[in-house]
């Protein structure tokens, strides 16, 4: 199966893959909280920001189609949990359609979540797109993960593609023999099926990974260095969130 | 002749399948042993007890080397590659054999090359063809340098062009190896030693010629003689 990744363009070559993954997971999680623990978001703020990650995303040769088809599939996901806030009855009335109420502090309350889930989710799709999944593996390890949780993201990563092979492989098959678009009854023949392949499958990838000398640890030859170019890099992100908390 | 591997009343249950049933062999340095037998006859699963990757009863001893210096060729190289790019697919064994970043560097040149796919590093293995796949996933164990290879089905599903490759690439192998295949002119052109299994049971042995020119002994176990086929077209 030809499909594509999360991380396609992981491989790329630019300044931003380049950088040192430890450095990029720490700077992608210190915006991330700078972002978070802010009580409210003025909409400058937010496009500042904003514009600081499609710069990033345009240094990184990744397309802007990519980034922003993976935040409106994840945003959704993340702004349901702040629907309840939409409805809840804080501040003067804002506006009322067919009996449900919105409060103006509600609204900007729900606004800040929006703002908030945006960067988040938009400062990690940038960090996966910038990083193979291997290295950020061995970030992980070498800032002390414990590595139980490391294996299991690790895992996770390669069962989810292989579910996604086997539920492509699944449907390829039905659809060649039927000239109908498939029932519920097939939809769920064929989700059960990926998760039946893909185990099985899994357990073959972990015999051929055994076979190679595999024993739980995450080896790879990425045995980054901190560069002068990282330390710049470190030293500006510092400055930019400094003056995003204090703006 | 040393031995390097010694099989004594090897027997593999599946459930209630018996895939391997008594099997006893010797396998000595520097030996091409062919494994010929129909579907099911436990070729596959002689290769993953040998490597240690399914549970077995009897013995199975590695007299002068260790079962990690045994490396397996898987029959789907969808399986025996998972690596994002080719690079990292045959760095993988090295690097879990803890060589250092040049020496890892080298031994994937190496084993590209001998491959005849230098160049490929950076592509991504599911992007490949099927007999470039087979090439990367041979490239995988070459690069572990292992005194003892197996493949599982090694020419299975390929173009005439890629089996030809296939086989002379075994062929330039100057190591002990065992190959699991239907593929009889395989067999014939790389190994001095095969044997016969059948529903689990070691069936024969002995030096390939004899054991090919020998049709009755193929047809009684489910395998068509080469010429017989030549003669079908």
């Amino acid at each position: 199966m030809k499909h594509h990744f999360i991380d396609r363009y992981s491989n790329l070559e630019s300044p931003i893959h380049k950088l040192n993954t430890t450095l990029k997971l720490f700077l992608a999680v210190a915006l991330i909280i700078t972002t978070v623990i802010q009580s409210q978001i003025p909409a400058y703020k937010f496009v500042l920001i904003f514009a600081v990650l499609l710069i990033a995303l345009y240094t990184s040769h990744i397309p802007l189609t990519f980034f922003l088809k993976n935040l409106l599939i994840i945003l959704p996901f993340a702004c349901i949990g702040g629907l309840s806030i939409l409805f809840a009855n804080s501040g003067d009335l804002y506006s009322s359609f067919i009996g449900i109420k919105i409060y103006h502090q509600a609204l900007m309350n729900f606004i800040t979540i929006l703002e908030k889930s945006i960067i988040s989710i938009g400062t990690i799709i940038l960090f996966v797109s910038t990083t193979r999944f291997d290295h950020i593996l061995k970030s992980f390890q070498d800032i002390k993960v414990p590595s139980l949780i490391v294996a299991l993201l690790s895992f996770i990563y390669r069962y989810v593609f292989l579910v996604i092979d086997e539920f492509m492989r699944t449907k390829m098959a039905i659809v060649a023999r039927s000239s109908r678009q498939p029932t519920l009854t097939l939809w769920s023949y064929m989700i059960s099926r990926s998760f039946f392949g893909s185990l099985e499958r899994g357990e073959q990838i972990f015999q051929s990974m055994k076979a190679r000398g595999y024993n739980g640890t995450i080896k790879t030859l990425n045995n980054e260095n901190f560069t002068t170019g990282d330390g710049i890099i470190l030293f500006l992100c510092l400055i930019l969130y400094a003056l995003l908390w204090k703006l | 002749m040393e031995a390097l591997i010694k099989i004594e009343n090897l027997c593999v249950k599946y459930e209630e399948k018996v895939a391997l049933d008594g099997i006893d062999l010797i396998i000595n340095e520097g030996e091409k042993i062919g494994i010929i037998g129909p579907n099911g006859a436990g070729k596959s699963t002689l290769l993953l007890a040998i490597k240690g990757l399914i549970k077995f009863t009897g013995k199975i001893s590695f007299p002068g080397i260790r079962r990690s210096d045994v490396g397996l060729v898987f029959q789907n190289p969808d399986i025996q590659l998972f690596m994002p790019t080719v690079f990292d697919d045959v760095a993988f064994g090295p690097i879990n054999q803890n060589l250092t970043e040049t020496e890892v560097k080298v031994r994937v040149k190496e084993s590209l090359e001998k491959v005849g796919l230098s160049g490929f590093e950076k592509r991504p293995p599911h992007h490949l063809s099927e007999g470039e796949k087979k090439k990367v996933a041979i490239a995988t164990v070459l690069s572990m340098k292992p005194s003892v290879y197996l493949f599982d089905e090694p020419t299975t599903g390929l173009d005439p062009l890629s089996k030809y490759e296939i086989t002379k690439i075994l062929c330039s192998i100057d190591r002990t190896m065992l190959i699991a295949t239907h593929d009889l002119e395989l067999i014939s052109k790389v190994t001095d030693r095969t044997i016969i299994l059948n529903d689990g049971k070691l069936m024969a042995e002995g030096y390939t010629q004899d054991i090919l020119t020998n049709k009755e002994l193929l047809a009684r176990n489910k395998l068509y003689p080469l010429e017989q086929l030549l003669k079908c077209r």
